[in-house]
């Protein structure tokens, strides 16, 4: 699929990541839809740099875990621009949490975001994209679809699920619609990690380095485009995934 | 940053993926070196004009391929790219797989690779990275019978760029490999029927099979400055067929 003249949803595409997904999106000529939860500023000011390629720009607040929310956005974005031919499922959470536990406020927030909310977006967007006769999804996952974090067990059930519900968007979806995952290794220094946590993190990684958001978003651009990629997990993690012996390389 | 300028290398480029592939990059500005063991190469080459070159080569000859590998990348001044897409295939039962037959397909599926691999990775060293894209195919993860040489020199092909990706990291050089779906190349056309083509088709959700653009445009992308950062992985090809 070309992007140019095509209509994108990026949920969680004010900031961080999303946002570099929302501008690469833009640049290659597709108005887009910026979905946030509660960045209004941050949404207001990268739609008017997506504004700038040329394009249009709708930023729209919903939580993706709640179906009401997503259908009125789905609906606004469809009433502004006709349709929407390219879904992205960017929209996270990060919170670790001991288990066990007697509190379930962040599990079942890790679960809305997660899982309700891929689900809910694809499930409300699929239905404009078969009658347009095409589309693309690409949902955001990380490494932790692969291997345990302590303290991570909400967020890699629900970054686990997104591979799982990947397969299925492609299989049901198909032929008309695919749907492909990006699996996002260290791309953005979270706000609470120091310069030695942040260079231990660069030296798992086969590169020795951190990823940038643009190489994020050029692979879910790829996958946009790509005809014949689907139900597929692409891996941008400079090999980190393989690094786990490094130490003893040589 | 564009590809324009850069120079790459194509293996198994007289026909097939690796003619597409040679012409997409040629069409993106990169000056590309065609291999292949079928003298028809060198017109092929002609024909994608003076950004590309052929050269005749067997790549199960360890010493004429070193020699040509080595001779390539000094006269391009260096090398961005190498494609390592030669391969062939065979369909033969597994107990009646003779032993030189599964050295013939190691040799050249993978023993061939690893000659590239080791000739062009000190000029990337030398230079400023580079990227290395060796053809695997989907009989690495999943194949039928009859396949059991391929599959397994395939299998070989995700295994040794994994290494390769480790070993070569620190100088921002990535090796990936890509997982193609079915294609309908001169490769194993002998061996298919019209019930199987069928077969293959439906075996992707999409409903069709894999073109040989499908398969230059995933080269042409991990090739680029942007995948700098995706490096050991497999990418499949495959219409869906294969999801792991
Ligand atoms: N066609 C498919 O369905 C398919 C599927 C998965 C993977 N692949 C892989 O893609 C690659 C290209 O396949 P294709 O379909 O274009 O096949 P092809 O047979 O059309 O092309 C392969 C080329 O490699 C060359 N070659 C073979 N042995 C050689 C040697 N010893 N020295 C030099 N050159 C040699 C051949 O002359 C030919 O030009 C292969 O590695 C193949 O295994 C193909």
């Amino acid at each position: 699929m070309q992007l140019d003249g095509k209509t994108a949803l990026v949920t969680g595409g004010a900031k961080r990541v999303g946002r570099v997904i929302s501008l690469t999106l833009a640049e290659a000529g597709a108005n887009v839809v910026i979905n946030y939860n509660n960045s209004a500023e941050e949404a207001e000011a990268t739609a008017a740099e997506v504004e700038a390629f040329g394009v249009g720009a709708l930023p729209v607040a919903a939580d993706v875990g709640d179906p009401v929310a997503v259908e009125a956005m789905v609906d606004a974005a469809i009433t502004r621009f006709g349709g929407i031919d390219v879904l992205v499922n960017n929209a996270s959470t990060f919170h670790a949490d001991p288990f066990p536990t007697t509190d379930l406020t962040v599990w079942n927030q890790a679960i809305s975001t997660l899982v309700n909310g891929p689900f809910n977006c694809t499930n409300l967007v699929a239905p404009s994209m078969l009658e347009r006769g095409g589309g693309a999804i690409v949902s955001v996952s990380d490494l932790s679809a692969f291997e345990a974090w302590p303290g991570y067990i909400g967020h890699a059930v629900g970054k686990s699920a997104i591979l799982a519900m990947t397969r299925q968007f492609a299989l049901e979806l198909a032929p008309t619609v695919r749907a492909n995952a990006v699996v996002f290794g260290p791309a953005l220094r979270p706000h609470d990690y120091d310069d030695d946590r942040y260079q231990r993190t660069a030296d798992k990684t086969l590169l020795d380095r951190w990823g940038t958001p643009e190489e994020m978003a050029h692979a879910v651009k790829y996958l946009i485009e790509a005809d014949y990629v689907t139900g597929e997990y692409l891996v941008i993690d400079g090999g980190q995934r393989f690094g786990h012996r490094k130490a003893e390389a040589g | 940053m564009s590809l324009a300028g850069r120079a790459a290398i194509v293996t198994g480029a007289a026909r097939g993926i690796g003619l597409t592939l040679a012409r997409r990059l040629v069409d993106r500005g990169m000056r590309v070196t065609l291999l292949d063991r079928d003298p028809a190469v060198q017109a092929r080459a002609e024909s994608l004009g003076s950004l590309a070159r052929g050269r005749v080569v067997d790549l199960r000859d360890i010493d004429e391929t070193r020699a040509v590998a080595e001779a390539t990348i000094e006269e391009m001044d260096g090398l961005w790219l190498l494609v390592n897409n030669a391969g062939v295939f065979e369909k033969t039962p597994l107990l009646e797989i003779d032993p030189s037959a599964w050295d013939s397909m190691m040799e050249i599926n993978v023993r061939s690779m690893v000659l590239l691999i080791q000739a062009a990775a000190p000029s990337m060293i030398a230079g400023d990275g580079g990227r290395i894209v060796n053809q695997a195919s989907m009989a690495a993860k999943l194949g039928t019978p009859g396949e059991a040489h391929y599959a397994a020199s395939k299998a070989a092909v995700v295994a040794l760029s994994r290494i390769a990706a480790h070993e070569f990291g620190p100088h921002q050089i990535t090796v990936n490999s890509v997982c193609p779906g079915y294609v309908l190349t001169e490769m194993g056309a002998d061996t298919r029927d019209p019930r199987q083509i069928a077969e293959w088709t439906a075996t992707s959700p999409l409903g069709r099979l894999a073109t040989p653009d499908d398969i230059a445009a995933a080269v042409e992308f991990l090739a680029s400055d942007e995948a700098g950062y995706i490096t050991g992985e497999s990418l499949n090809v495959s219409g869906g067929a294969c999801t792991w």
